[in-house]
């Protein structure tokens, strides 16, 4: 069973009068449990992508669906409660709210859950030190390094227990050596959580550590391989 | 959600407190200013109630017509007996006739037109508070020819307490008369249209040198509520009507129009003057308030992705300026309060400035004291608030606008 | 042609410096019936206003047209007011407050006493026919009495009364009926005359009313009750200090 697919997916940007095609009809789906990357060079509509199976954006043609509801009917607060109850987001230079301390930031997604405060902390207490990072729970994000930042952004991603986490090169603002420990995290938390991870990349070593790679250029599938 | 908002408000810490700050001094400038002109309109009308108008005012008809020329033909003859129509209204507490006319006073060799009353006094300190005012001498008494005179008036012509002094006019039926006074005492109000052209004598002795013997010019009505003021000028106009048909008059001070048009000019000043300074201030939350949110666009986003909806970012942006508006209002009422309590018990001075004005003509005291209440300066605070939260809505609209997609542009 | 229009127009230019002769000729005749060079009055002045009367008793004594001076001697509020008129200037005692107070200025146009007649009226002195040009404008019958009509127009602008119609007894020459207007031609004052009485060769009224137009329901009477002309009076009585005596 698919946690989210696409089915003849087409997106044109607008660019003053001129359509700019950044998926050609893309037909997509992806499993329960995978680890996929998705590469392709700049420009090749990975991000566009994402931003349709995030629900951040409607396909210009072509269905998005998750867990077999359509969201093209979906309505702007419809939508934000999809994204709320089903996807976490990981972003590339980790996006946390600067005023908010990691605690208050992997708490974030289950504020807008309306969960008990008690229920929240344990939580989010235990997500922080299932990343690693259980010692930092006070700071705020600018007295962290881009690892530890990332990690709470895996946190705050994980925290709800989504159907599927969204990663737009999650390692591409961080080094070499800490990205590959993000990357660990997240393939264990894949693992032990079975949350489905689908991640964009231009790297080559993040691409070789996917379970399943899906290559794209100029908003077409070029190869789409299980490893 | 608050904590978001609040801690916003720290983010940028100069350019929340320059926020704050302008609200601060709008709400300040707002309350004092109102306390301040409160005060000036409450004093100017207390002291053109007590001073001209009464609560109500029994006229003769002709009277009303050439008041300015201060006609004492048009008088009221028998005035006891108009006033005990009057006094049989159960609202009215107070019933006196008084005598104005106006005298060339001449004085070794200067002269200088004023205005005189004839007064009873021991019924003067409720209404003009003569008792009071006397910073030299004593009151004068019924039956003495004695008179009060304005301070500015006694420096002006050179005199002091205990002259005598010859006033010259013309009688209700064109007579040239005259009689001298004793100064017994010298009055200052802080108002210079009393202190510069006016004084007191007893009323039997303006009756007499007038030739208006039991007469009056007007009877001022003094009643219980003063806003009850038209219903009772009304029943008395009635009892007036029925047994001097067409002769007198009553109008209440509400009906005058003069006092109207001050009332009508301030209100309508004020409140101009009120929400301009609001106003202005207000830009200045809506200018940073749209600053803060383009620079958060992708903050914004990203909380979007996260699930939050359009109302929840507005009410995050509008809780940010309702904080910043809360506290600098908070702030600006109380330096506000502060001023207006220090007008208020200290007062303004004005008294140079209205000396080299020249005559003022009607009763507004030299020394402005502002009227300090809590409800003046609640109402800053609440409409500081208000303006506060009101112009963040643009920015706020603003905000639910942005798209979540814009979590993962990277620029 | 031209020569009678010529003839025409002194005729008629004549006819008119006759008729203004004659006017002038009225009025010079009512003077010398009129002034005396010394008198002693008594009278009394009824005032009418506002549905009120208000009546004084005065004496008063006069030498020549230019001077005169009278006392006040009823009712109480009045006893003892003294007015002095010396040519063009007046003063008023008051025993009140004790002093004298020149008219002036202002004033001068003012009610005397509450009457209908001003200061001015009073004091007026001097020949009429010094200031007005007195033209005889035509003849009429009032209260039985055949009378001229004579007409007195300013010859100077800055006069109260720019014009007067008087209506003199043809007879007695005693004026019975003045009239006064201003130089907008309003009508400013009534003035009737009655009661001639005759002194010797000479004819003098006792009895005046004057209207003040301007002002509303208001007439004063003046009823003179004794009259002797041509006494001795001490000189002293017409200076300044008769009025604090
Ligand atoms: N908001 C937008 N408006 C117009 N054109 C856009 C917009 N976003 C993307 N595009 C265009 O769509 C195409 C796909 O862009 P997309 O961002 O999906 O590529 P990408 O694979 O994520 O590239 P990169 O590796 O640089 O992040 C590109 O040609 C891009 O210029
Ligand atoms: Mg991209």
């Amino acid at each position: 069973m698919s946690v989210v697919k696409m089915e003849n997916a087409v997106k044109n940007y607008k660019v003053g009068k001129v359509e700019v095609p950044a998926l050609r009809g893309l037909t997509l789906s992806i499993e329960k449990g995978e680890f996929t990357a998705i590469a392709g060079p700049s420009g090749s509509g990975k991000t566009t992508l994402l931003n349709l199976f995030g629900c951040l954006d409607k396909p210009t043609s072509g269905k998005v669906f998750i867990e077999e509801h359509d969201i093209i009917t979906l309505n702007p607060d419809q939508l934000a409660d999809v994204r709320n109850h089903h996807i976490g987001f990981i972003f590339q230079s980790f996006n946390l709210i600067p005023v908010l301390t990691a605690f208050e930031n992997v708490e974030f997604p289950l504020v807008l859950l309306n969960e008990l405060p008690a229920h929240r902390k344990t939580r989010v207490m235990e997500m922080l030190e299932s990343v690693g990072i259980g010692d930092l729970a006070g700071r705020r994000p600018g007295e962290m390094s881009g690892g530890q930042q990332q990690r709470v952004a895996i946190a705050r991603a994980l925290v709800k227990h989504p159907d599927y986490v969204l990663a737009d090169e999650p390692t591409a603002n961080i080094d070499t050596k800490t990205g590959q420990e993000i990357l660990d995290l997240m393939r264990e938390m894949n693992q032990k959580h079975k949350t489905t991870f689908i991640f964009s990349t231009h790297d080559p070593k993040v691409m070789r550590f996917a379970r399943r790679l899906i290559m794209i250029r100029d908003g077409q599938i070029e190869s789409d391989e299980r490893q | 959600m608050f904590k978001i908002a609040l801690r916003n408000i720290f983010r940028n810490k100069r350019r929340s407190v320059l926020t704050g700050l302008s609200i601060a001094v709008a709400v300040m400038i707002a309350v004092y200013l109102w306390s301040l002109i409160s005060g000036i309109m409450d004093d100017l009308f207390d002291n053109m109630i007590r001073l001209n108008y009464g609560h109500v005012r029994i006229l003769n008809t002709d009277y009303v017509k050439r008041e300015r020329l201060l006609p004492l033909e048009a008088n009221i003859k028998d005035y006891q007996a108009v006033a005990r129509l009057a006094d049989a209204d159960r609202n009215v507490t107070l019933t006196v006739g008084r005598i104005k006319f106006g005298v060339l006073l001449e004085y070794k060799g200067k002269n200088k037109p004023v205005f005189g009353t004839g007064i009873v006094p021991e019924n003067e300190s409720p209404i003009s508070h003569l008792d009071q005012k006397i910073v030299e001498g004593r009151m004068i008494e019924m039956g003495k020819e004695e008179m009060n005179l304005g301070a500015s008036l006694a420096r002006e012509l050179g005199l002091k307490l205990g002259d005598t002094l010859t006033v010259v006019t013309q009688t209700a039926y064109g007579s040239i008369t005259a009689m001298n006074l004793k100064i017994v005492g010298i009055f200052s109000y802080g108002v210079q249209s009393m202190d510069k052209t006016t004084f007191f004598i007893p009323l039997d002795r303006a009756q007499k040198l007038l030739d208006l013997e039991n007469s009056a010019t007007e009877i001022f009505i003094f009643i219980k509520d003063k806003n009850k003021g038209p219903e009772v000028a009304k029943e008395i106009r009635a009892k007036l009507d029925l047994a001097y048909p067409g002769k007198y008059m009553a109008k209440a001070w509400q009906e005058q129009e003069l006092l109207y048009f001050y009332m009508v000019i301030a209100r309508n000043v004020y409140a101009g003057l009120y929400f301009l300074v609001l106003f202005l201030a207000s830009f200045t939350i809506l200018n940073t308030m749209f600053m803060s949110v383009l620079e958060r666009t992708k903050e914004i986003g990203m909380m979007k992705a996260l699930g939050m909806k359009n109302r929840q970012v507005m009410g995050i942006v509008m809780l940010e300026a309702l904080l910043i508006g809360t506290i600098a209002s908070f702030i600006g009422a109380i330096w506000g309060s502060g001023i207006a309590y220090y007008l208020a018990t200290r007062g303004l001075d004005f008294t140079a400035t209205f000396e080299t004005m020249g005559t003022i003509n009607f009763p507004i005291s030299s020394v402005y004291h502002a009227l300090f209440s809590w409800g003046i300066v609640f109402f800053g605070f609440c409409m500081g608030i208000l303006f506060s939260v009101a112009a963040a809505v643009p920015p706020a609209l603003r905000a639910a606008k942005m798209e979540p997609t814009e979590s993962l542009k990277e620029i | 042609m031209k020569k009678t229009l010529f003839t025409l127009a002194i005729a008629a230019w004549l006819a008119g410096a006759v008729l203004a002769a004659t006017g002038a000729e009225i009025i010079r005749k009512v003077d010398e019936n009129l002034i005396y060079k010394s008198a002693r009055m008594e009278a009394k002045m009824i005032i009418h206003i506002w549905s009120e009367v208000r009546t004084k008793t005065m004496r008063t004594y006069q030498k020549g047209r230019e001077s005169s001076f009278s006392v006040f001697l009823s009712p109480p509020r009045d006893q003892g007011v003294k007015y002095l008129k010396l040519k063009d200037n007046m003063w008023i005692y008051l025993p009140d407050v004790d002093k004298t107070i020149k008219i002036a200025g202002h004033m001068l146009r003012q009610s005397m006493m509450g009457s209908d007649l001003s200061y001015e009226d009073a004091l007026e002195s001097g020949d009429l026919l010094d200031k007005y040009t007195a033209t005889l404008v035509s003849e009429e019958v009032v209260k039985q009495r055949p009378c001229f009509v004579v007409d007195l127009t300013a010859r100077v602008k800055e006069i109260t009364y720019y014009r007067r119609l008087v209506w003199v007894d043809k007879e007695l020459f005693v004026p019975v009926r003045e009239e006064l207007f201003a130089m907008s031609g309003k009508k400013l004052k009534v003035m009737t005359l009655g009661n001639v009485q005759k002194y010797g060769s000479r004819y003098y009224p006792l009895y005046m009313s004057m209207r003040n137009l301007l002002r509303q329901n208001t007439l004063t009477e003046l009823i003179i009750t004794k009259a002797e002309f041509d006494l001795s009076l001490p000189a002293e009585m017409f200076t300044q200090s008769s009025l604090t005596k």
